[in-house]
């Protein structure tokens, strides 16, 4: 099997990163938007969010030739003392902000889950609730769009399109809505006389519009980059069936049509296109991570 | 005020003996590669974390109505603008005063970004140590007042160090009497990414010899493609907003929601 520089860690990561994230945007808009009212979509997505993007960095590190070493990433050194000098930040390294927003992300979701629990019991909780995801959002935002934009910023023909942004962005809020919806029905499958899984309609019909989007993306991104090569072999030779059968039709179309109308009719079928969303959002970040390292 | 160094490679010079990938090999202490014929001189195939530079034999795609064997000696072309130590999240990678671009061993973590934003596929990983490594143009030598390993064994002075001012007065006079002789020659690395400390005489197309004709910084366009993001991100929040807030109280009425549809 031929080696790729960046393999499946990274491929995790460019999904998990911007799955968490958007769980994280989705559960405090709710509180915006609702408050008390999507009290479950709050609480689901602020005791879920963390829990990828923690996964993509410890893979990221995995994935370094030194993983031990993970802190040069953040503490600058001397060339020629080799001791510390300050902290390392560079605002045109993709690699560095990225850093920087995911170590962010993390502890701040991780307080904000804190806080979430805590705004049952205490009122002055909810509140603060409400400041931490307003200030956690543009974090939240950031990290979505960092996925693309560290795979865009790079001498590949295939990642190097302006619109690999805003696919994997259209795709992680896709997959997050997926995940709190996931989540709920997973509750409500084992709890079935409660009303846990209430909102889960309502999340897959506004997930179905979403689908759109993200189709229209892929749409648009395939064309932009059809001349090359990787691209060919991406939608063609090397991911073909995946690309078309799992990526487009069982991981967008499928649940697209179960739940553009009114949900899907059962926590057992809401649990079965979240899932195939889920993965669907992975594989499409694999097919383009490993087909853009394709010799042609 | 250090001068600029820069390294002369006249490609027309070249005869493809290859003494220079082996004088690389011996004075920075690598290892060779087992390799298989595959056709071609061009050994070993690619460059790698142990092969900093390589003879490129070229047979251009018109070989049969003109026929020629091209030969171009490949290696870091130690940008001015150079993209690897933009991106480099550690800082490992510096360019020093001098114009040479290097990757300090002990502060690189291996995370291969420089691998995939260089023009040239030059950075390569090394598993063995974690890190990434290419040529430092013999940064040992030159501050000791040596020449690269490579200038002092080519035997046909194809390749040639000096100040950059200097190399490049000698590329442009050799670029006339190419020029003379039919060949319209491209002086590859006085302006690209910002000019290069690695000159390459061309007498052919730049992408005959594997190189782009523009190489384009990745990062050039930075700034943009976050804004592009950031933008239809707000917009998706947004909606997902106004959804949220138009709906009833779903909590109460879940039995009728699941059947009648949320809109």
């Amino acid at each position: 099997m031929q080696h790729y520089n960046w393999g499946i860690p990274v491929a995790l990561d460019l999904f998990a990163a911007g799955l968490g994230a958007a769980i994280f945007m989705v559960a405090v808009v709710a509180d915006l938007a609702g408050g008390r009212k999507y009290r479950r979509i709050n609480t689901a997505g602020a005791l879920i969010a963390p829990w990828p993007v923690l996964l993509g960095v410890l893979l990221l590190v995995a994935d370094l030739g030194k993983p031990w070493r993970f802190w040069e990433m953040l503490l600058k050194r001397s060339h020629e003392t080799l001791g510390i000098e300050s902290l390392m930040f560079k605002i045109g390294s993709t690699m560095s902000s990225g850093t920087w927003l995911l170590t962010i992300f993390v502890l701040g979701s991780l307080l904000y889950l804190v806080i979430a629990l805590l705004a049952y019991p205490f009122k002055w909780a909810a509140t603060l609730k409400k400041v931490l995801g307003v200030i956690g959002l543009p974090f939240a935002l950031l990290v979505t769009i960092y996925t693309g934009i560290l795979i865009s910023a790079t001498d590949n023909v295939l990642w190097n399109n302006w619109l690999l942004p805003l696919v994997f962005v259209s795709s992680a809020f896709v997959t997050g809505i997926a995940a709190i919806a996931f989540t709920l029905a997973v509750l409500q499958v084992l709890k079935p006389k409660s009303k846990i899984g209430s909102d889960v309609p309502r999340l897959e019909i506004m997930n179905s519009r979403l689908i759109v989007i993200q189709l229209l993306m892929v749409i648009i991104f395939i064309l932009i980059g059809i001349g090359s090569p990787q691209m060919r072999a991406m939608i063609g030779t090397a991911f073909g069936l995946l690309w078309w059968i799992g990526i487009i039709g069982l991981g967008l179309v499928l649940p697209f049509i179960i739940s553009f109308r009114s949900g899907a009719k059962s926590p057992q079928i809401s649990l079965f296109i979240s899932t195939l969303i889920l993965l669907g959002g992975f594989f499409l970040r694999y097919a383009i991570l490993i087909s853009g390292q394709i010799h042609i | 005020m250090i001068a600029e160094v820069s390294m002369l490679i006249d490609v027309s010079k070249c005869m493809g003996c290859r003494g220079c990938q082996v004088a690389c090999k011996q004075w920075n202490q690598h290892a060779g590669e087992k390799t298989s014929f595959t056709g071609t001189y061009q050994n070993p195939p690619r460059l790698s974390a142990n092969t900093w530079t390589l003879i490129q034999f070229i047979e251009p795609e018109d070989y049969n109505e003109n026929p020629r064997w091209l030969f171009r000696k490949q290696q870091c072309h130690h940008c001015v603008d150079a993209p690897c130590e933009q991106v480099c999240p550690t800082g490992a990678i510096k360019k020093l005063e001098n114009g040479i671009v290097y990757i300090n061993q002990n502060i690189c973590t291996g995370c291969k970004y420089c691998v995939e934003v260089c023009p040239f596929d030059i950075p390569q990983f090394d598993r063995d140590s974690g890190t990434v490594r290419k040529c430092w143009m013999c940064l040992d030598r030159v501050k000791n007042g040596l020449k690269p390993a490579c200038v002092t064994a080519c035997p046909t002075g194809a390749v040639s160090f000096g100040s950059r001012i200097g190399m490049l007065a000698v590329a442009r006079e050799r670029k006339n009497i190419l020029e003379k002789q039919g060949f319209s020659t491209r002086i590859y690395g006085e302006n690209e990414l910002g000019g290069q400390h690695v000159i390459c005489l061309l007498p052919e197309k730049a992408s005959i010899y594997g190189l782009p004709e523009t190489p384009r910084k990745p990062t050039e366009k930075i700034f943009w493609r976050w804004l592009l993001g950031v933008i239809p991100g707000l917009a998706i929040l947004a909606g997902i907003f106004a959804y949220l807030s138009k709906q009833k109280s779903a909590a109460d009425t879940v039995a009728s929601n699941a059947k009648s549809g949320g809109e």
